[in-house]
């Protein structure tokens, strides 16, 4: 029966690797709850499955077996398209390295997935505006992403993850290429977003000066969840 | 994505790598500009081709005889030729059937030409001064003419005037056996001279007037051949060679399938009137027309295959660099919510850009390069020809149109495939891809 507090629901999830012959498990059975509006934290060892963790989270790509519900959907019986329309109105994207298209302004850069969404034009751009106003980028609404520090950068792919008001945040060490200063500013924004919208929010690092501000962290060994401070906070 | 945002990503992707969309711009023009290019030329020359068949060799638009004169006309040529009365039939049908147009009877003799001391070989074509210039059309002023008030006046082709050493204002005798198979010979003053541009007729050939071959055949109001110039051909003389040269290479015959309706019309037309004629086009009439379309036909087409091949690798060659160098901002749209067939239309957009600027700077160079052609007056002597002619290049718009169409149609192919396959790549490895 799903909770419909709950975002996401995972049961017995395993995804393993193939590296030529050799069979490579990197989640080995694991049963998670993330409810709506949560700030998470996934930690833990290189190799542990963190990132492979959260792919299956932000639905890009799929588990071996058990069983992924995305508010309240069985993601196993989504068509690609499905999928793809799914990613593009429920969940945003901050990557590690950015990936911003580079010959896209800052401006089009945060319009394309209202673009994607077949939204009109103007609207589009009007939207992208007021986010890059609300992360502290309404003067750089024209650069391109060469002409743009690291932190700024960063700031336009938090402003196109959350331009069309996702209900999950996906972010896949959003603060790795980033001095400290910045990656507290960063941390410090995407809160602020998650206290200010609701949006639930969930990014891997392996800093602990930023797990000591999330108030949920999961410490990811051997592809299962060791460490759950919720249910620690919980029980 | 919305259309413009599509086209607005694709053009500035293109522009990324400055250097490999210029290669492949380049050589995208380069192989269109010839492929149009040769098509103009070609175009051009079924032009030339077909209103000298028409007006210079006289062909006409259409061709009447009787049923079987072509096998058997030769040997019994009195049961071959048409009568008075035939031809006013004939004349009086084409002239409702086709309102304007002109007819012209024929006869065509053979035998010997003397000069009274040695003697060769001739063919005439017997046709009517008034009938010849006409058929000439835009030829009208150039040498050649028959004239109404010099009845016994004929025009030599040069090569033969040049056997029996004849200068304009000789006289000299024609020999020739008449319909009924006696020998009969008649003077004739040489009143010009001409050359024919063709090796093969250049020492033979002769014009005399309608009459004349008539009354050296011994076949008074008859004719072996009716010629019809349908309405609309060029019959005002040209003043100039330039302007001739214009005339020819720009002046349209009906195509093939034109004037084979226009045949099966009159031929429906005598049929109904009772009249065992024979109607054929000038395709039919003028074998050197249909080999040299015919083999210019396949020239192109082995050009178009071959300037298709290398455009085509060549976008393929760019679109699958890009593809590759842009894996990971594939992955990165796919887990924006990009669809598939997004990515696809993403590249595809970007081969078609890719091919319109190319077809443009292709078409800009054609342009160029035929002005270039056109204005330096470039002559040569076409095989078979004792005369040299103007390089002319032309402008054929459908066949143009149709290499834009399918190169557009082989890129955008091109395109697809690589960016199918990137499309339906793993988004996870897309966005590990380095």
């Amino acid at each position: 029966m799903a909770n419909e507090e709950n975002l996401l629901e995972l049961r017995q999830i395993e995804r393993t690797f193939a590296l030529g012959e050799a069979r490579i498990p990197a989640l080995r059975g694991i049963d998670l709850n993330i409810r709506r509006g949560e700030f998470v934290a996934i930690w833990g060892p290189s190799g542990s499955g963190k990132s492979t963790l959260l792919n299956l989270l932000g639905l890009i790509d799929s588990a071996d077996k058990g069983s992924l519900k995305f508010d309240g959907q069985d993601v196993a019986r989504l068509s690609d398209n499905a999928l793809s329309d799914c990613r593009n109105r429920k969940i945003g994207f901050v990557f590690q390295n950015f990936n911003l298209i580079p010959v896209l302004s800052a401006l089009d850069n945060v319009s394309l997935p209202l673009q994607v969404q077949g939204r009109p034009g103007a609207e589009t751009r009007e939207l992208a505006a007021q986010w890059l106003g609300k992360v502290g980028l309404g003067n750089f609404l024209q650069h391109r992403p060469d002409r743009m520090s690291g932190g700024q950068r960063q700031r336009v792919a938090i402003a196109r993850a959350l331009a069309g008001s996702p209900r999950l945040l996906i972010a896949d060490e959003p603060t790795a290429n980033l001095d400290s200063r910045t990656s507290h500013e960063v941390i410090d924004l995407i809160e602020a977003l998650n206290q200010e919208t609701g949006v639930t929010c969930i990014f891997t690092t392996h800093d602990p000066r930023l797990l000591a501000r999330v108030p949920r962290q999961l410490k990811l060994e051997d592809g299962l969840i060791s460490n759950d401070s919720y249910q620690e906070y919980a029980q | 994505m919305n259309a413009t945002m599509q086209l607005a990503l694709a053009w500035r992707n293109l522009w990324r790598n400055r250097r490999r969309s210029l290669v492949t711009i380049m050589s995208l023009a380069f192989g269109f500009a010839a492929v149009a290019l040769f098509a103009g030329y070609t175009s051009a020359a079924y032009l030339a081709l077909s209103n000298a068949a028409i007006h210079s060799e006289l062909i006409g638009h259409l061709t009447i005889n009787r049923n079987g004169w072509q096998t058997q006309g030769k040997l019994h040529p009195a049961k071959y030729l048409l009568n008075a009365d035939e031809i006013a039939k004939v004349r009086a049908i084409v002239a409702q059937r086709l309102p304007g147009a002109a007819l012209a009877p024929r006869i065509s003799a053979s035998g010997l030409l003397s000069n009274g001391r040695s003697s060769t070989i001739f063919i005439a074509a017997g046709i009517a001064p008034k009938d010849l210039d006409t058929l000439r059309g835009p030829f009208r002023n150039a040498p050649g003419a028959l004239s109404e008030d010099q009845p016994s006046g004929v025009t030599t082709a040069q090569g033969l005037a040049d056997v029996l050493g004849f200068k304009v204002g000789d006289s000299a005798s024609v020999l020739a056996s008449t319909i009924h198979g006696q020998a009969n010979a008649v003077d004739i003053d040489i009143t010009d001279t001409v050359n024919t541009g063709n090796s093969a007729t250049n020492d033979k050939l002769m014009f005399m007037p309608l009459a004349m071959a008539q009354n050296l055949l011994d076949a008074p109001g008859r004719a072996e051949m009716l010629t019809v110039l349908l309405p609309g051909a060029p019959v005002q003389a040209s003043r100039s060679s330039t302007e001739r040269m214009r005339d020819i290479y720009t002046t349209a015959a009906p195509g093939e399938s034109e004037s084979a309706a226009l045949r099966d019309q009159l031929q429906s037309d005598f049929n109904q009137a009772g009249l065992d004629l024979e109607v054929r086009t000038w395709q039919q009439m003028s074998t050197f027309f249909r080999q040299v379309k015919g083999m210019y036909d396949m020239i192109f087409a082995l050009m178009l295959a071959v300037v298709l091949s290398i455009v085509v690798l060549s976008i393929a060659n760019a679109m699958s660099m890009a593809v590759v160098e842009r894996t990971r901002e594939i992955g990165t749209l796919r887990a924006i919510g990009l669809r598939r067939s997004g990515v696809v239309a993403l590249f595809v957009s970007e081969a078609l850009l890719l091919v319109l600027v190319g077809i443009a700077a292709g078409l800009a160079l054609t342009a160029a390069t035929r002005y270039g052609v056109n204005a330096a007056d470039i002559r040569y002597v076409p095989p078979g020809n004792t005369s040299s002619v103007p390089v002319y290049i032309g402008f054929d718009l459908a066949r143009t149109a149709r290499a834009g169409a399918v190169l557009a149609l082989l890129s955008v192919l091109a395109a697809f495939l690589p960016a199918r396959r990137a499309a339906r790549h793993s988004i996870t490895e897309s966005l590990g891809h380095v």
